[in-house]
């Protein structure tokens, strides 16, 4: 397995090592030399997204809300881990921001954008500029895995030249290949995604995301559905991905694990409330425990 | 061992409680049923008297009469023909108007409920109404009989397409949104990989019942072998018609084997 950094706090290091401003206790943390990849436009917002009283229910207004009133402000470069029991709001919050869900209140401020007054073309420019990685991987099963990277470019190219390898300018199919060897599956390029493994799987929806050159990445229990092993593997490169290139990192996680080792801060949600918001520095493992009691001690 | 029966354990019942309406409606189709057998006028009395009828008809179709074969089988590649371009129009119109009529890709609730009404007119109005309209519109022949296929191949095909989209997992279309993949993107990365095989096997099918319907389109002088057939019955050439039955029959076979193994190869 490869030697990663692990602590993302803020924006890289030029030296590609991670500057740990603490440790959370248990958690082993390694870090890594090599050359850091910056492609983050010089003027970014500070605060990159910021959510703001946001309310969401299934239903009419009188049906229970999901969210309700969830308020975060996340900085450039930073990588927050989203932690919650089942039914918390965690994948429902994560889809509110590009308004893959529609809040019922509240706004999103992404990339200095106001989410919610976007009309749908500037709305999907937005979006390709938003890489999303989900717990199901959510590949075209049928196509290649070339043919899925290069659906990361359907917001630069028309629908037509992204939607199949075959199609896809010279550029392009060279910008995937070379996405696919940062996931190192270049040599599967060929295959049908159903043939992959989980792990494999979510790596391809890493590249599909890279190919999108994303300002931030969202990653919704990017590896729930892999096993430990393929978990770890998947989380370590996915983390150095996003620390080499500086993007903003939002991922939610049932690992406490993984929220304090890949996390500059951890956000927990309990019953549609923020409940805990704190820098992975000052929190250990069993400080976080409570949230997924029963007990509502909020 | 814990007891698992009990007043908080009961098994339910095994029926459900059936409503009045249901109960009249199911009492009221049953009644239809008998009512109709009575209607029709079948009987044993009449099936039995019809043995005769039926053993004469068939020896005078054996041995068939060959002597017409090769205009036959001209006829049945016209229809063959019909059938095939019939079938490959109707295809790709169905393509846009399943679009349209998708509950999920539709881009308007109006536009899908007007789409859904016209594939639904076109399903229900049989082909062989849709060959008459067709040869009065533009003449007796191939040409009439293949938009008549068309049309029947749309109110079929469309239908089924627009079920196979709306049953796509909705995973890879939701990755596609996240990404901002527009409308046609999200078709064609998205959803089309998903459904080919659904609109492969649904095309074949539908290339079978247009070989089998364009056969009887020619009765109403939208061309193909089917004229052939009523002209032999009218003529009491039993034996000619009966190698024209044959000739059909290996032509419905020959596509149903072909059509068969390509959907096993496809899905």
């Amino acid at each position: 397995m490869p030697e990663i950094s692990i602590n993302r706090s803020n924006r890289p290091a030029e030296t590609g090592i991670s500057e740990a401003p603490g440790i959370a206790p248990g958690v082993e943390r390694r870090s890594i030399p090599g050359p850091v990849v910056t492609e983050v436009p010089a003027d970014r917002p500070a605060t990159i997204c910021a959510v703001d009283k946001l309310v969401l229910r299934f239903g009419g207004r009188g049906s229970p809300a999901i969210l309700k009133g969830v308020s975060l402000d996340i900085a450039d470069g930073e990588a927050v881990a989203i932690l919650g029991s089942n039914g918390a709001g965690k994948s429902t919050l994560l889809r509110c921001l590009p308004r893959l869900l529609e809040p019922n209140e509240g706004s999103v401020s992404l990339l200095g954008e106001q989410v919610m007054s976007l009309r749908p073309p500037a709305l999907r420019r937005l979006r390709s500029r938003i890489g999303f990685v989900f717990q199901r991987h959510n590949l075209s099963t049928r196509l290649s895995v070339l043919s899925n990277v290069i659906h990361g470019a359907h917001g630069r190219v028309g629908a037509l030249r992204a939607c199949h390898q075959a199609l896809a300018p010279q550029a392009l199919r060279e910008e995937a290949m070379d996405c696919l060897a940062q996931v190192r599956l270049a040599d599967l390029a060929g295959r049908r995604a159903d043939q992959l493994s989980g792990g494999q799987s979510q790596r391809v929806a890493i590249a599909r995301a890279l190919m999108q050159r994303p300002e931030i990445m969202i990653a919704d229990e990017p590896v729930a559905s892999l096993d430990p092993n393929a978990a770890e593997e998947v989380m370590d490169l996915f983390a150095r991905l996003m620390r080499d290139r500086g993007i903003t990192l939002i991922f939610t996680s049932h690992h406490l694990k993984h929220a304090l080792a890949y996390g500059d801060r951890i956000v927990a949600l309990k019953s549609g409330l923020v409940v805990e918001d704190k820098p992975t520095a000052r929190l250990r493992e069993q400080d976080l425990d409570w949230i997924y009691d029963s007990n509502d001690r909020t | 061992m814990t007891a698992t029966t009990g007043p908080d354990h009961r098994a339910p019942d095994r029926l459900g409680k059936i409503s009045p309406l249901a109960f009249a409606l199911t009492v009221g189709a049953a009644a239809f049923v008998l009512v109709s057998f009575n209607h029709v006028g079948l009987s044993w009395e009449k099936i039995l008297g019809g043995g005769p009828g039926l053993a004469r008809l068939v020896s005078q179709m054996f041995p068939p009469d060959l002597s017409r074969l090769s205009p036959v089988l001209v006829s049945l590649l016209e229809t063959f023909q019909m059938a095939v371009v019939g079938t490959v129009l109707g295809i790709a119109l169905s393509l846009p108007l399943a679009v349209m009529a998708s509950a999920k890709h539709s881009p308007h609730p109006v536009l899908r409920v007007a789409f859904r009404g016209l594939i639904a007119f076109f399903r229900t109005v049989p082909d062989l109404i849709w060959a008459l309209v067709f040869v009065i519109a533009v003449g007796l022949g191939p040409a009439a009989g293949t938009l008549a296929i068309m049309i029947d191949t749309i109110g079929f095909c469309a239908r089924f397409f627009a079920e196979a989209m709306e049953e796509a997992d909705d995973g890879p279309q939701e990755a596609l949104t996240a990404m901002g993949a527009g409308r046609t993107g999200l078709l064609f990365s998205a959803v089309y990989p998903q459904v080919i095989p659904s609109f492969i096997a649904t095309g074949l099918f539908a290339l079978e019942k247009a070989t089998r319907s364009s056969v009887v389109l020619g009765l109403v002088g939208a061309g193909g072998i089917g004229i052939e057939l009523k002209v032999a019955m009218d003529f009491f050439s039993y034996d000619l018609a009966c190698m024209i039955i044959i000739s059909i029959f290996v032509l419905v076979l020959m596509v149903e084997q072909a059509s068969g193994w390509l959907r096993a190869r496809v899905l």
